[in-house]
C-alpha cells in the first residue's frame, strides 16, 4: 500500500483568503505612524521613548504569560503590540517608565488575559489601562507636556481641563485649524485630529473597521454640544472645539472601533456609536472629569454581548411582521 | 456592470480560476472496471437488483428506487455485473457499489452516445404525471451538487402554486465549467429540455440566470431561446454563492425564500442547467442518466478538460488520459474548492453529482490552525444567509446549543464564505456542521 | 460628628428595614423540603454526570425518597456508598452490578493503516462529516477522542489511534457510549475481562485485509466454548456475559487474536504449562 502518499481530508472550503490576525493587528498598528509622527513634531523624542516602551513591556508581559501559563498564546500576533501602541498614544509623552510599566501590565493581565486572552476581552485592554491610571495618578495623568516645549519641564492643562477648571473664557483665544493640527497640550497620540483621520480612512478603505461606530460617534458629540453651544454659547464651547480636543477622533476611530469590544450587529453598532458619543459629552459637559471618551467607551464595551443579542441583524428569510 | 442582478446579504468574490472555459467537451474511454455507487441522490436508499455475473445492458436499472424520495441507477453501459461492494467515495462516504465489467473496454464513450437513436417526441402527447414519472424513471437527480431527486422537485403540492421556473445556470464555484460549456454546445437541447419542463407547470415564465463572467453563454442561450417569449435570460453578477438555490431566487426574482422553507414557498421551481439536459436526454433519446460533463482540472492536471465518462469510472482511470502525477496528488476533491468534499480513495467513481474532479499538490494545501476570534464580523458580513456566524460557533463549540440557534444553524447553507474571509482561521462552517450535527442527533 | 453619623443612620436604617423585610419574607415563602433528599444527594458521588436517567443528583435523590424506592441505582457510586444510602432510606438497594466502558476494536497503528490525512477538527463527529473511515477497517475506533472530551471521570486517553479505558476509573455512566459515531464503545460488568476486539462484519477475507487482529468469524471460539457463551453473527464474535465463565479458551483458540482479556491474561495458555 502506498503508504507515503495520503490524501489529505478536509472541510471546505479549501481555499482562504490572506487577511490574518497578524496582518489586521500590524496594519492597524502602522495606520498610528501619522499620528505618531505629529506627536514626534509637536512634543520630540519623548514620544518614541514612551510608544517604544510601552510596546516593549506589553509584548513582553504577554510573552512572559504565554511561557508560563499557556503556549498556545501568541505573543507576536500584533495584537500586544497594537494595545502598546495605542496605550502610549492615551499617555502623556512624559510619563515615568514605572508608570508605563504598569499601565502595560493593567492593560495585558486584567485588560486582556483574565478573560481569557485575545478576543475573550469585554473592555477594550488600553483603554482599561489609561483609566487605571488616571485613577491611580491623577496629577501625573494631567500634566500634560506644552506642544514645541521640548522639555519635560513645561506642563500644563489640555484645552478640555481648562475649559473645566477656567471656564469657556481660557478657550476662547483657541484656533479651531490648530486644534485640529494637533498643536495643544494632550496625550500623546490625541491631538492630531487631522493625521488620525487619515489612518482611520486608511483602514476603512481596508475595510477594518465600517462607518458606522466613528460617524455616529462623532456625530453624536457634534450635534449634542451643538445644541447646547446653540442654547448658551457663553457657558458651552461649540462644537468643533469638542471635535478636535480631547481622545474624541482617536477614540472614535481606534478604541471604539476594537473589533473585540464593539458590537457585531448593524443596529449594535449604531448604538454602540450613539451611546458612546452620547456619554462623552455628558462627561465632559457636566462630570467633574473634563474628558469622557475613555469613560463612555468603556461603559459601552460593557453592554456590547447585549447589543448584540437583542438587535441582531435581520436574516434571510425571516418575515418581519412575524 | 454594477446594475445587474445578485443577491442583497453578504457573499464572496473568489478568485474564478475557470481555465477550462475554452476547452470544448469531449468524452473519454470506457475503463476496465465501473464502479457504480447505488445511492447518489439525497433521500431512501435504493434497492440493489443487479444480480451477481448477470448481464446488463445500457441503461438497464442496477438499483432501484425505493420510494418517492429516491432515485433509480443505471448501467451506462453493456457489461457483466462482477459483484457489489462496499467503496468509499468521492465524498468520503463508504457505500455500495455496483461493479461492472464493461463490455468495450477502451472504446471511446462518444461511440456508444453516439448509437443511442434521436426520437421525435411531441411533448404535447405527455400528461403531467407521464412527464414526472418519466424522469423519476431515468433517474435524474439534481446536478448542481445536492443531488436531489428531480421529479420530487417538479411535485410541489396542490397548495403551492409555481409562478416561475428558474435554470440555474450561475456556476458560482471556481474551477468548475461544466455548465457553462454545456450552456454553450447544448443550447438547443436544453431549450427543449425547458420546454418539457415548462408543460409541467402550465407554460409559466423560464428565467435562465447565468453569472456575467460567461458571456458566451449568456450570448448563446439568449439565441437559443429567441423564439421563446417566456423563457427569458438573465446575466447575474459575479457573486459566490450566487448559485444556491435561496440566493439565485433572490437574484433573479427578488423573492425571499422563508427559514426553513423550500423554494416552493415562494413559487419557485430551480433546476440545474445539467439537469435539464438529463430531461431532454430522457426524453429524446430514451436515455435515463448514466453520465455527464465534468470539468478536470487543477494544478496537477496537464490538460483541462470538461469531459463526459460513463458513471462509476474509477478516478485512477483519468490519471493517463490527462496527465495526472499519482504521486504527487495530494488533494482530491469532488466538486469546486469551496463546497466540494475531499476523497481519501483514487480509485473512487465518478457519479451523478461530480460537476468536477480537481487535482492539486503539497503547494495548494496549506495547513491552518485556529485562533481566537477577534470578533471582526467579517463571517456576519459575508453570510449570504445573514447568519451571526461568530456567536453560533461559539455556542456550537460550548455545547449550549439554544432553542433559537438552532433555527439559525440549520439555516446555514453551508457555502463556506465565513471560514473563506476569517482573519483568524477558523473552521466556521465545519464548526456550524457539526452543530447541524448534533441537532440531528439529539431528535 | 454629625456628618458620620448621619448617613451611619440612613444606611443602619436601611439594613434594618430590608433584612425584616426579607426574614418575613423567608418565613412567608419558605418551601417545605424533605431534609432526607439533601442527606441522599450528600451520600451520592456528586458527579451530576445524568447517567441514572435524571437531571443530576438533586434529582436523582428527589426521586428515589419520594418514590422510597432505589430501584434505578446510581451508576457511579460504588456499591459501599449504595447500601449506605439504602441503610439510611430502611429500603432494598438495587441490584447493582458494577458495568465498565469497553472498546470494540484493536485497531491500533501497528495492526491497521490510516488511509488519510485529517486536518480538521480534533472530534470524531466532525470526522464522520467528512469521511466514514479513517483506517483501512472501516469499522475502526477514529482515535480522535470524543468519547476522551464527553468523560467525566478522565478514564479514557487516546493511545496509538484508540482509545484505552481505565477500567479503575470507569463508573459505568455510559456516556461514551453515545458519543462514539462508530458504535464500537459497548458496556460489560466490570471482572468479566475477556472481550472481542473487534467490530468488523464484513466476511473473513476482507476483515483480515482490513487488519491484523480482526474477528474473521471463523467460528473456533465458538467451538470451543463449554459454556455456549460465545457465539458468531454476521462473522463477529459476540460474548454472552451472563454465560461467560472466564475460562479464556476462546482467547487461546482465536487464530487473529480479535479475543482478548482486557489488563493481562489470568489462566495462563494451555500449550504453556
Amino acid at each position: 500500500m502506498e503508504n507515503k502518499h495520503l490524501l489529505i481530508l478536509d472541510s471546505s472550503p479549501h481555499g482562504r483568503l490572506t487577511d490574518s490576525t497578524k496582518k489586521i493587528m500590524y496594519t492597524v498598528t502602522l495606520s498610528l505612524i501619522p499620528a505618531l509622527a505629529v506627536a514626534y513634531w509637536f512634543f520630540g523624542w519623548s514620544v518614541i521613548r514612551t510608544v517604544v516602551l510601552t510596546s516593549i513591556f506589553t509584548v513582553g508581559i504577554e510573552w512572559l504569560i504565554a511561557k508560563v501559563f499557556d503556549d498556545k498564546i501568541d505573543a507576536f500576533d500584533g495584537s500586544a503590540l497594537l494595545t502598546g501602541v495605542l496605550l502610549a498614544m492615551n499617555l502623556p509623552s512624559n510619563s515615568p517608565w514605572w508608570m508605563l510599566f504598569i499601565g502595560a501590565l493593567v492593560a495585558v493581565v486584567l485588560g486582556k488575559q483574565v478573560f481569557g486572552g485575545l478576543g475573550q476581552n469585554i473592555f477594550n485592554p488600553a483603554l482599561v489601562a489609561r483609566v487605571f491610571l488616571l485613577i491611580s495618578f491623577p496629577v501625573a495623568m494631567t500634566s500634560w507636556p506644552k506642544p514645541g516645549a521640548l522639555s519635560d519641564a513645561v506642563t500644563g492643562a489640555t484645552p478640555l481641563g481648562m475649559l473645566k477648571t477656567e471656564g469657556i473664557g481660557a478657550i476662547a483665544k483657541m484656533d479651531v485649524m490648530n486644534l485640529a493640527m494637533g498643536n495643544m497640550g494632550g496625550s500623546l497620540g490625541e491631538i492630531s485630529a487631522l493625521a488620525l483621520l487619515l489612518g482611520g480612512i486608511y483602514l476603512f478603505i481596508k475595510k477594518y473597521i465600517t462607518w458606522e461606530i466613528p460617524v455616529l460617534f462623532i456625530g453624536t458629540v457634534f450635534v449634542m454640544t451643538g445644541i447646547f453651544w446653540l442654547a448658551d454659547p457663553a457657558k458651552f464651547a461649540n462644537p468643533a472645539f469638542h471635535l478636535f480636543t480631547g481622545g474624541l477622533i482617536l477614540g472614535a476611530l481606534y478604541m471604539a472601533t476594537d473589533m473585540v469590544t464593539s458590537p457585531l450587529s448593524f443596529k449594535g453598532k449604531l448604538i454602540f456609536g450613539f451611546g458612546c458619543g452620547f456619554f462623552t459629552v455628558i462627561i465632559r459637559l457636566f462630570g467633574s472629569y473634563p474628558e469622557g471618551v475613555s469613560f463612555a467607551i468603556l461603559l459601552m464595551n460593557a453592554v456590547v454581548p447585549l447589543l448584540d443579542r437583542y438587535f441582531p441583524d435581520k436574516k434571510f428569510g425571516v418575515v418581519k411582521n412575524g | 456592470m454594477s446594475l445587474l442582478k445578485t443577491f442583497n446579504r453578504g457573499g464572496i468574490h473568489p478568485p474564478e480560476e475557470k481555465h477550462s472555459a475554452n476547452e470544448p467537451i469531449t468524452y473519454g474511454t470506457i475503463p476496465v472496471q465501473l464502479m457504480i455507487p447505488v445511492n447518489q441522490h439525497i433521500g431512501k436508499p435504493t434497492e440493489v437488483v443487479a444480480e451477481r455475473r448477470a448481464a446488463v445492458k445500457r441503461g438497464e436499472i442496477l438499483a432501484k428506487s425505493t420510494g418517492f424520495v429516491s432515485s433509480n441507477v443505471h448501467s451506462p453501459v453493456d457489461g457483466v455485473v462482477q459483484k457489489i461492494v462496499k467503496f468509499p467515495l468521492l465524498g468520503g462516504q463508504i457505500s455500495d457499489c455496483v461493479v461492472i465489467k464493461p463490455a468495450n473496454i477502451g472504446e471511446n464513450f462518444k461511440d456508444i452516445i453516439d448509437a443511442d437513436t434521436l426520437n421525435e417526441v411531441n411533448i404535447e402527447g405527455f400528461s403531467k404525471d407521464e412527464i414526472k414519472s418519466k424522469i423519476d424513471e431515468a433517474g435524474i437527480v439534481g446536478m448542481g451538487g445536492a443531488g436531489f431527486p428531480t421529479h420530487v422537485k417538479l411535485s410541489p403540492p396542490a397548495e403551492k402554486p409555481i409562478d416561475q421556473l428558474i435554470i440555474n445556470g450561475a456556476e458560482c464555484e471556481p474551477y468548475i465549467t461544466s455548465d457553462h460549456r454545456l450552456m454553450l454546445q447544448k443550447s438547443d437541447e436544453m431549450v427543449k429540455g425547458i420546454r418539457i419542463l415548462q408543460k409541467l407547470f402550465d407554460d409559466i415564465p423560464v428565467t435562465i440566470g447565468i453569472e456575467n463572467n460567461k458571456p458566451d453563454a449568456v450570448k448563446s442561450m439568449t439565441e437559443a431561446t429567441a423564439p421563446y417569449k417566456n423563457i427569458t435570460v438573465q446575466a447575474l453578477q459575479v457573486k459566490y454563492p450566487q448559485g444556491g438555490e435561496k440566493q439565485l431566487i433572490e437574484s433573479i426574482t427578488g423573492r425571499e425564500v422563508p427559514s426553513k422553507g423550500l423554494p416552493m414557498d415562494v413559487g419557485v421551481v430551480v433546476q440545474n442547467v445539467a439537469t435539464v439536459v438529463a430531461v431532454y436526454d430522457a426524453f429524446y433519446y430514451k436515455r435515463p442518466l448514466t453520465e455527464r460533463v465534468t470539468t478536470i482540472s487543477g494544478n496537477l492536471v496537464d490538460k483541462l478538460v470538461n469531459i463526459v465518462y460513463p458513471m462509476g469510472t474509477p478516478v485512477s482511470h483519468l490519471f493517463e488520459p490527462h496527465g495526472i502525477d499519482r504521486e504527487k496528488i495530494r488533494l482530491l476533491l469532488g466538486g469546486g474548492p469551496m463546497m466540494g468534499r475531499t476523497a481519501f480513495s483514487l480509485e473512487s467513481p465518478i457519479g451523478k453529482t461530480t460537476s468536477a474532479l480537481l487535482f492539486f499538490d503539497d503547494s495548494a494545501y496549506e495547513a491552518r490552525e485556529e485562533n481566537p476570534c477577534i470578533r471582526c464580523g467579517n463571517c456576519i458580513d459575508v453570510c449570504p444567509m445573514g447568519l451571526p456566524v461568530a456567536q453560533l460557533t461559539e455556542i456550537i463549540q460550548a455545547n449550549n446549543i439554544s432553542t433559537s440557534s438552532k433555527e439559525d444553524i440549520l439555516d446555514c447553507i453551508e457555502c463556506g464564505s465565513c471560514s473563506y474571509v476569517c482573519p483568524a482561521d477558523r473552521r466556521l462552517v465545519e464548526w456550524i456542521r457539526i452543530g447541524k450535527n448534533i441537532i440531528r442527533r439529539e431528535k | 460628628m454629625f456628618e458620620i453619623l448621619l448617613p451611619g443612620l440612613i444606611l443602619g436604617g436601611f439594613a434594618l428595614i430590608s433584612s425584616t423585610g426579607l426574614f418575613f419574607a423567608s418565613k412567608k415563602f419558605y418551601v417545605e423540603e424533605d431534609p432526607r433528599i439533601e442527606k441522599v444527594v450528600d451520600m451520592l458521588p456528586g458527579a451530576n454526570c445524568g447517567a441514572c436517567g435524571f437531571a443530576g443528583c438533586q434529582a436523582y435523590a428527589e426521586n428515589a425518597i419520594h418514590k422510597m424506592s432505589l430501584e434505578t441505582t446510581c451508576p457511579v457510586a460504588t456499591e459501599e456508598e449504595m447500601f449506605q444510602i439504602s441503610e439510611f432510606m430502611g429500603v432494598d438497594s438495587g441490584s447493582g452490578i458494577k458495568m465498565v466502558s469497553s472498546l470494540m476494536c484493536n485497531g491500533t497503528d501497528a495492526n491497521t493503516q490510516h488511509i488519510a490525512e485529517y486536518h480538521g477538527i480534533e472530534d470524531c463527529w466532525a470526522y464522520t462529516l467528512i469521511a466514514d473511515a479513517n483506517k483501512a477497517c472501516a469499522f475502526a475506533c477514529l482515535g480522535l477522542g470524543s468519547c476522551v472530551t464527553v468523560c467525566p471521570f478522565d478514564a479514557m486517553k487516546i493511545e496509538n489511534s484508540i482509545v484505552i479505558i481505565d477500567e479503575e476509573k470507569c463508573t459505568g455512566c455510559t456516556l461514551c457510549i453515545d458519543s462514539c459515531p462508530k458504535y464500537i464503545l459497548h458496556m460489560r460488568p466490570a471482572g468479566k475481562t475477556v472481550t472481542v476486539t473487534c467490530f468488523n462484519t464484513d466476511n473473513g477475507a476482507m476483515a483480515k485485509k482490513a487488519c491484523n487482529v480482526a474477528c474473521i468469524g471463523c467460528m473456533k471460539c465458538e467451538k470451543v466454548c463449554e459454556d455456549d457463551a460465545i457465539h458468531v453473527n454476521d462473522f463477529l464474535a459476540k460474548i454472552d456475559y451472563d454465560k461467560c465463565t472466564l475460562c479464556e479458551k476462546c482467547v487461546d483458540v482465536c487464530p487473529t487474536d480479535a479475543i482478548q482479556v482486557m489488563g493481562g491474561r489470568v489462566h495462563v495458555a494451555a500449550e504453556n504449562v
